[in-house]
């Protein structure tokens, strides 16, 4: 065998067993990754708003993981797509897997002027701050091994979330009032209808009737 | 001649109330129409610019945290450095207590720590008070760094530990564990949360 082969044998052994030894001082284990492209979401009082974070793990042994939302946003939350997941290894980035999260809004959150109650000729200003939900998503490895004597350790990654309340202002609203006009208009107008036009053809004779006889005994009086 | 009157004002009272109702009416209409702000539109050409911002980060433990922070078996009340803190293997006398921040994250990584309990003893509830649990750390990795002079008490909260790790560097750790004479013999465990958070982000 010519020289230079041997060399480039002698050094491809040299250079796995020093690879083997940096995984053996160094054994490489499941990790956690997060992804995401919007952390905040603007949402008006009453409306949905959903956001999506990834869930990914680039290392050599599969993990799997808790997601989970800070108790600020918990208040809000609508929809969580899933509460543990596996991530296979070597799961890169651009893979990650999407966990989706929706709150729903509540309606009453900024103060309207009303005449009655919260829903008759009212009027919005927007004077207050903008309420904002604010929180973490957080991503935890499942069950530290079991029967250590000391601290066992466990790892997660974590996020920001916000959802945003959109404040929209409106001038004082009298359309509930016209239409409460307009219907009370025509029950009335029918009413007086009905008693003008209600009675049978009889009727609105002995009526008529009636009104000439007094009208006679009146002039006979004179 | 007064019922006459009487009759005749009781008709016209009707029909002017009639008429008041029915204009009544039309002016609900015609309010409501305007109240419904019906408006031309402006016509405008757009242009739309755009651009998406994504980030991504990703940490592993090292083998020997994933098998926990040993102390080893103290049959004398001393002052215990965890079993990880030196790799002698080698003489290298580096820590193998390292979080890892992969090459392919887009952001810097701030670690926070926090214990779930002091060290407790399942079986007695004995405990060693969790300021007696220490840890240094650092982005080097030698025989004196992360050294025992900038050692710090682990608490239940969850704290600021490496800063501004870039992608692909590790956050190395020392433990130590103060036993107290007082400390009655046992098993003691507790568990250490690695969070990694977006740099300068607060920790959850």
């Amino acid at each position: 065998m010519p020289v230079h082969k041997m060399k480039n044998k002698k050094i491809r052994s040299i250079v796995c067993i020093l690879f083997l030894l940096v995984l053996l001082i160094y054994p490489v284990s499941a990790g956690v990754g997060i992804k995401w492209d919007r952390e905040s979401a603007l949402a008006s009082g009453g409306e949905r708003a959903c956001l999506t974070y990834g869930v990914y793990n680039p290392w050599p042994e599969e993990s799997y993981v808790k997601v989970s939302l800070s108790d600020e946003l918990l208040e809000v939350l609508d929809v969580q797509d899933t509460e543990a997941v596996l991530i296979p290894s070597n799961t890169p980035s651009g893979a990650a897997i999407p966990i989706e999260f929706c709150f729903e809004v509540p309606e009453k959150i900024y103060e309207k002027d009303c005449w009655i109650g919260s829903f008759f000729v009212c009027e919005q200003e927007c004077k207050e701050e903008q309420r904002v939900y604010e929180g973490d998503v957080e991503v935890t490895s499942v069950a530290p091994p079991e029967g250590v004597e000391g601290s066992a350790a466990i790892m997660a990654v974590s996020a920001p979330l916000r959802v945003k309340v959109r404040c929209d202002p409106f001038e004082r609203d009298y359309t509930l009032l016209y239409v409460l006009i307009g219907v009370i208009s025509v029950v009335i107008i029918f009413l007086l209808f009905r008693k003008k036009y209600g009675k049978s053809k009889e009727e609105r004779l002995r009526d008529k009737m009636k009104a000439l006889k007094s009208e006679m005994n009146s002039i006979k009086k004179k | 001649m007064v019922s006459i009157l009487i009759n005749n004002w009781k008709m016209k009272g009707d029909n002017v109330l009639l008429a008041f109702f029915v204009a009544l009416f039309l002016f609900s209409i015609i309010m409501i129409v305007s109240e419904s702000k019906i408006t031309g539109y402006a016509s405008s050409g757009t242009a739309i610019s755009n651009v998406s911002v994504s980030k991504s980060f990703s940490i592993t433990l090292s083998g020997n945290l994933t098998e926990g922070i040993t102390f080893g078996n103290l049959t004398t009340i001393n002052y215990a450095n965890a079993t990880g803190n030196n790799n002698w293997v080698g003489s290298t006398n580096q820590t193998t207590y390292n979080v890892n921040v992969s090459s392919d994250s887009t952001v810097n990584v701030d670690f926070c720590i926090k214990a779930n309990a002091a060290l407790t003893d399942s079986v007695s509830g004995d405990i060693i008070a969790i300021g007696n649990e220490t840890y240094g750390n650092a982005t080097t990795n030698t025989q004196t760094s992360p050294g025992v002079a900038l050692k710090v008490a682990l608490t239940t909260s969850n704290v600021k530990s490496g800063q501004g790790v870039t992608p692909g560097i590790s956050n190395n750790y020392r433990f130590w564990l103060d036993v107290p004479s007082t400390t009655p013999s046992g098993t003691y465990n507790n568990t250490l949360t690695f969070t990694g958070v977006e740099q300068a982000d607060a920790c959850p």
